[in-house]
């Protein structure tokens, strides 16, 4: 299971595509014997992943998470501490790591083993503007290529239906589920390249699933199972 | 204008201000305003109060050391007992062990002994003044010693254990707070720490520092793995990442006349220092407006309408990094161009190139309407590097070996100024064929000012023209690139060399301007769309296709997971081990591995495997895989693996890994001294001689590997360029299957299907003055659909631990069938050197490629020396002996090989044919790449393609193509 790659996998399967083209050019040039079929079984990928059953007595948490094709069950390793309320580490089995942050400001906040990897990145309500629109200042770090802190503004818009980004991101049981009561949609003017994220909210405004994108080309949907 | 006299002690458990030993710090951004006196008399005011602040506290204001570690306490474990996790500035953690205290305060004594005047080894290079700002800088630099780590998040390196360092007691561990400035070094050898701007460029750091452009600049990011070299000047800007904050940045320059230690010293030095940090000093008033990282960008290295680099019709001095390899087509009537260019060193691209010319024929009796096509082949090589004032220069040469219709030959001069790269040459025959110049070779020797006429005929084409090259009158030619910001788009203006008056075949065109202009569109990294207008009156257009050979990798998401390494092996021992622990084994392994794994055995505390057969290009890989299963299953008791590799029952070597110390290189980052200071008692894992396992004869487990093994696929031929197309192609459908009598000798046979194939053009058989054994390519390839290539036994042995045989016998390719027998000398501890011999007694095969033979026989075989260099990679083959004509000669194979295996090389024979007799092209040659399947894979394979490009099929200095090669038999991997 990996939550990597979405575009990675994407990336590996059109090269699968092309390299099976390449070898059977090359077939002709090996200087072994060697069955194109067996090459064009290699050549070609595939994952899935299934939710376990009876996740209610299961003594794990598991966060389930997709990018693109590519789904991948989470495990919750550890949760620390920091100055904006506590937050979950995740587990991959591909070795890759999603910190999010529990609370109303529930987000990816860090990731470790990604093609682009949010170093750190820290939310906080900007006190330069008041009004209806509620707009918070992100500073994040960003791997590879050094990219140090970046700082935008999200603005944020309530609904209380799912918009249609989420109808399209997450699992429809969390769409029909009573537990999400309103959602929230965001974006920045600074990072247009990221698009708009969607989070799904309870009664109480904690944040239970999202949809963020990391980079243009790495967005995550996640939801907390059990 | 001084604004802040500063210059302090660096580190973190030390931050001292000392206002003797402060240096100016001239900023731009500070200086852009006349600093009133009175602000110049409040800096210095709070630095001296700043100073006494700091020296008054024992640790700095943003730093903090952290408790002691327990004795054998993982990283992990530690920073997670101390809370630290994500939300920390981790790139400012330092981890100091005693040894690496020692090895940096060691280097920074190394630096001030070379500076004293007793030991004063630079005094002699070193101007007083220089030395006591060196001596001052170095005296401010507090040592930390940190050692690197590569992976900080406490949670990431419990999941990477091999990156996760085993403490000691007397470790120090200190964490500072995210830092906001970055520390340049200045001319005048002092520190300058520049207020953190994100995204800013390491130019706009210099900047603030008052540091005037230097050529460029190592960048340590504050975890302080690595040091980039960055080019800032506008020659030389490159692509780049902004410094992160705690950054340190050394302009180059500041070593002049300095040896070349003292230079890397100070590097080291300043690597092991962590994160920069302490007082910013210099910042902008307008960040905004900072050289953003972003902005800088590599110079874009494009090809021109002839493959080669260069702007539209004329070369530029430019050649592409080492492994490039361009497939481009262009086309500015009458000419439409294929071009295949090859770079195998950064100051060499060589290709070849198919010249379709529209309005003249192949030849109406042998080609019908078909237009006309030239062969031709293409160097360039470097000759300067560019630097500050020096432009890069390159000599080239077109239609090197071809017919000689479109030779020409050129200097060239290409100087890059920030986005724009501007070119002057001066070409030769078809490159200067304005020929408006007189050759100034020619005041040197008279014989330089007329160009011999071209050898265009079929019989001496092919040959180097050497009596032709820089001969004649010239023409100058240049022009301009600019690249935009984006790098996507670039456009291109020239003064063409050539007014097409003098064109071959007497197809002279028009030309209404001199000037060409185009425009070239970057499509990711692996596609340029151009677009031109060119000669005043022509549209042009080109399409390339190109890639990094030397960077083709695959992930292996075929492969199954690796077994998880346990840091401790199971609980039982020999005794108590489950029954069927070796089977178990020896199931694992194949499925983890792709090795054939024939049997296990136990000497003492050594369990042996026999590998019988291997599919593996990544020894290290495989080995890491073999060892994690043996870990997590061989009893306790075991210390020691060792893996007899054999390949058709011949033993190849035998590999040794120490269970223990393997399992810690994985299970742990080794610590400092065990990095540095030391080498391993033991090799973790270790080539030993081949060794006839006689423990092997008491088995704990065997197996036999399928004696019938084969499969189906698909084989793909092709031409090009011949008078009856210009790609003849067949796709056929292909059954392979081998019969292993024993483990050493077997049967193979291949069975092909033509499915697809335009082969009803194919009607020209080239003319041939030598015994065809090559040039009846036609009726092979069209005498029937059903073939059968391949059916041959094969035998092969061992002489002793380094002398391999075979003897084989049948049919041998398409053409062949006959005996022959081969012998290899490989002397395993020298690694770079082979020497081979073949000796086949052969007779040409029907051409429907069944049972049946024709009349033609012959003795061939070879000697053949095999030979690492050990120089920029290259690899010879140098093989002589009789070929299949009969003639005798000697082949030159040379190549570049590339870490991932991917090799770039030419091939050359010449023999006692002349080359009247070879006919055209005058000898054999070719150009090929080398592909190791395992790059283009999801799995692991040792399978390699040899894609090769000859001008033409010839009889003269034709080898027999034989199916297993001894050296290639016997290699193992990389």
């Amino acid at each position: 299971m990996s939550v990597k790659p979405h575009k990675n996998r994407r990336v590996v399967w059109l090269r699968s595509a092309v390299n099976a083209v390449a070898m059977v050019l090359l077939s002709g040039c090996t200087s072994a014997g060697l069955s194109t079929a067996k090459i064009l079984q290699d050549a070609i990928v595939g994952s899935s992943v299934q939710i376990p059953a009876n996740l209610s007595v299961s003594p794990y948490r598991y966060l389930w998470a997709k990018s693109n094709d590519s789904k991948a069950l989470l495990v919750l390793g550890a949760v620390e501490p920091s100055d904006s309320g506590s937050i979950e580490v995740w587990f991959s089995a591909n070795q890759e790591i999603l910190r999010i942050q529990t609370g109303a400001l529930g987000r990816i906040v860090s990731t470790r083993g990604l093609q682009t990897d949010w170093v750190r990145s820290s939310l906080r309500v900007n006190p330069n503007v008041s009004g209806s629109l509620k707009v918070l200042l992100r500073e994040r770090d960003v791997m590879p290529g050094w990219r140090y802190g970046l700082t935008e503004t999200l603005r944020q818009t309530s609904f209380r239906k799912p918009p249609r980004l989420a109808r399209q991101k997450f699992r429809p049981e969390l769409l029909n589920s009573k537990k999400v009561t309103s959602w929230l949609m965001e974006n920045s003017p600074q990072a247009p390249e990221l698009g708009e994220s969607v989070y799904a909210r309870d009664a109480a405004g904690q944040v239970i699933a999202g949809y963020q994108c990391l980079a243009a080309d790495l967005c995550i949907a996640w939801e907390r199972l059990n | 204008m001084p604004s802040c006299r500063f210059v302090y002690c660096l580190g973190a458990t030390e931050l001292v201000l000392r206002s003797d030993i402060f240096s100016e710090a001239k900023s731009p951004a500070l200086t852009s305003k006349a600093t009133p006196r009175t602000e110049r008399s409040l800096d210095r005011l709070l630095a001296g109060l700043l100073s006494l602040c700091i020296s008054m506290c024992p640790m700095p204001i943003n730093a903090k050391e952290l408790p002691a570690p327990k004795a054998r306490e993982r990283m992990s474990e530690y920073l997670i007992r101390l809370g630290i996790g994500g939300e920390h500035y981790l790139e400012g953690l330092c981890w100091s062990t005693e040894n690496s205290r020692q090895g940096q305060a060691q280097r920074l004594r190394r630096l001030q002994m070379g500076l004293s005047p007793v030991v004063n080894e630079l005094s002699q290079v070193m101007a007083p003044a220089d030395q006591s700002a060196w001596r001052r800088l170095l005296d401010s630099i507090n040592p930390q010693g940190c050692a690197a780590l590569s992976v900080r998040d406490p949670q990431q390196l419990a999941l990477l254990p091999a990156n996760d360092p085993l403490l000691e007691s007397e470790d120090q561990i200190r964490l500072v707070d995210r830092p906001n400035m970055v520390a340049v070094v200045r001319p005048d050898k002092s520190f300058c720490g520049a207020r953190f701007e994100p995204g800013a460029s390491v130019k706009a750091y210099l900047q603030l520092c008052g540091v005037n452009e230097p050529s460029g600049v190592d960048l340590i990011q504050p975890g302080g793995d690595e040091a980039i070299d960055v080019g800032v000047a506008l020659w030389n800007s490159n692509a780049q990442r902004a410094p992160a904050p705690g950054a340190w940045i050394l302009p180059h320059g500041l070593y002049a006349n300095l040896d070349r230690w003292f230079e890397e010293d100070l590097r080291q030095v300043l690597m092991a220092q962590g994160a920069f940090h302490g007082p910013s000093l210099v910042s902008s008033s307008n960040a905004t407006n900072l050289p953003r990282a972003q902005d800088h960008a590599d110079l874009a290295v494009t090809a021109s309408d002839w493959g080669g680099m260069g702007l539209l019709q004329i070369p530029s001095a430019r050649t592409p990094k080492a492994g490039y390899a361009g497939l481009q087509l262009s086309k500015t009537s009458p000419y439409t161009r294929l071009n295949f260019i090859l770079s195998p060193f950064d100051w060499l691209e060589a290709g070849f190139r198919y010249v379709d010319v529209s309005n003249r024929l192949y030849g109406s009796t042998i080609a019908g309407g078909q237009s006309y096509k030239d062969k031709s082949i293409d160097a360039k090589f470097r000759l300067l590097e560019e630097t500050r004032f020096v432009p890069q220069v390159a000599a080239g040469f077109r239609d090197l070996v071809g017919t000689g219709l479109f030779s020409g030959e050129y200097l060239v001069a290409s100087k890059r100024f920030g986005p724009f790269d501007a070119t002057l040459g001066m070409g030769w025959g078809y490159a200067g064929g304005r020929q408006d110049i007189d050759n100034p070779l020619g005041a040197l020797y008279s014989k330089y000012k007329t160009r011999p006429a071209s050898t265009d005929s079929r019989t001496s084409s092919g040959k180097l023209n050497l009596s032709t090259y820089f001969r004649g009158p010239a023409a100058l030619f240049g022009g301009v690139q600019y690249q935009c910001p984006s790098g996507r788009w670039i456009l291109k203006a020239e003064f063409d060399g050539n007014n097409y008056q003098n064109e071959p075949q007497s197809n002279d065109q028009n030309q209404s301007s001199p000037i060409n202009l185009g425009v070239v569109y970057r499509l990711g990294k692996w596609l340029d769309l151009t677009a031109g207008f060119e000669r005043g009156n022509q549209l042009m257009f080109g399409v390339t296709l190109y890639t990094d050979l030397s960077s083709l990798s695959t992930p292996k998401l075929s492969e199954p997971r690796p077994l998880p390494i346990q840091a401790t092996p199971p609980a039982y021992n020999n005794a108590s081990a489950p029954a069927d622990v070796y089977r178990q084994i020896r199931e694992t392994l194949e499925k983890q591995t792709h090795w054939t794994v024939t049997s296990i055995a136990r000497r003492d505390r050594e369990l042996v495997v026999e590998v019988a057969e291997h599919d593996v290009f990544d020894w290290q890989e495989a080995i890491d895989r073999a060892n994690a299963v043996l870990h997590a299953l061989a009893p306790q008791d075991i210390r020691q693996f060792a893996y007899v590799l054999r390949v058709r029952g011949m033993p190849l070597r035998t590999l040794v890994t120490d269970r223990q110390d393997w399992v810690a290189q994985k299970t742990q980052l080794a610590r400092p001294a065990e990095r540095f200071n030391q080498p391993p008692v033991t090799p973790t894992v270790s080539w030993v001689e081949p060794v006839r396992p006689s423990v092997l004869d008491q088995p704990l487990e065997t197996a036999k590997p399928d004696r019938l093994t084969g499969g189906l696929g698909f084989t793909y031929r092709q031409s090009f360029g011949g008078p009856d197309g210009f790609i003849l192609a067949q796709l056929s459908a292909q059954a392979e299957g081998e019969f292993r009598l024993t483990q050493s000798s077997w049967f193979y046979g291949s069975l092909e299907y033509g499915l697809l194939d335009n082969y009803k053009d194919f009607d020209y058989t080239a003319p041939s003055n030598l015994p065809r054994v090559r040039t009846y390519v036609r009726e092979y390839v069209t005498s029937s659909d059903l073939t059968l290539p391949t059916l041959q036994a094969t035998q092969t042995g061992q002489a002793s631990d380094e002398v391999y045989w075979s003897v084989y016998g049948g049919l041998l390719e398409p053409m062949y069938a006959g005996v022959g027998g081969e012998m290899l000398y490989r002397p395993w501890q020298l690694k770079s050197l082979a020497l081979g011999l073949d000796v086949n007694r052969v007779r040409n095969r029907g051409f429907k490629q069944d049972f049946s033979l024709r009349d033609y026989e012959v003795t061939t075989g070879h000697a053949t020396l095999y030979w690492k260099t050990g120089w920029q990679d290259i690899v010879a083959k140098l093989s002589a002996g009789q070929y299949l004509a009969g003639d005798r000669g000697a082949t030159i194979d040379l190549s570049r090989e590339f870490a991932n295996g991917v090799r770039i090389g030419a091939i050359m024979t010449r023999t006692n044919v002349s080359a009247a007799q070879f006919g055209e092209g005058s000898f054999d040659k070719g150009i090929y790449v080398s592909i190791p399947f395992d790059v283009i894979m999801t799995r692991s394979s040792n399978n390699i393609a040899n894609v090769t490009w000859r001008p033409l099929t010839r009889d003269g200095g034709a080898k027999l193509t034989r199916k297993y090669e001894l050296f290639e038999l016997t290699r193992v991997g990389r």
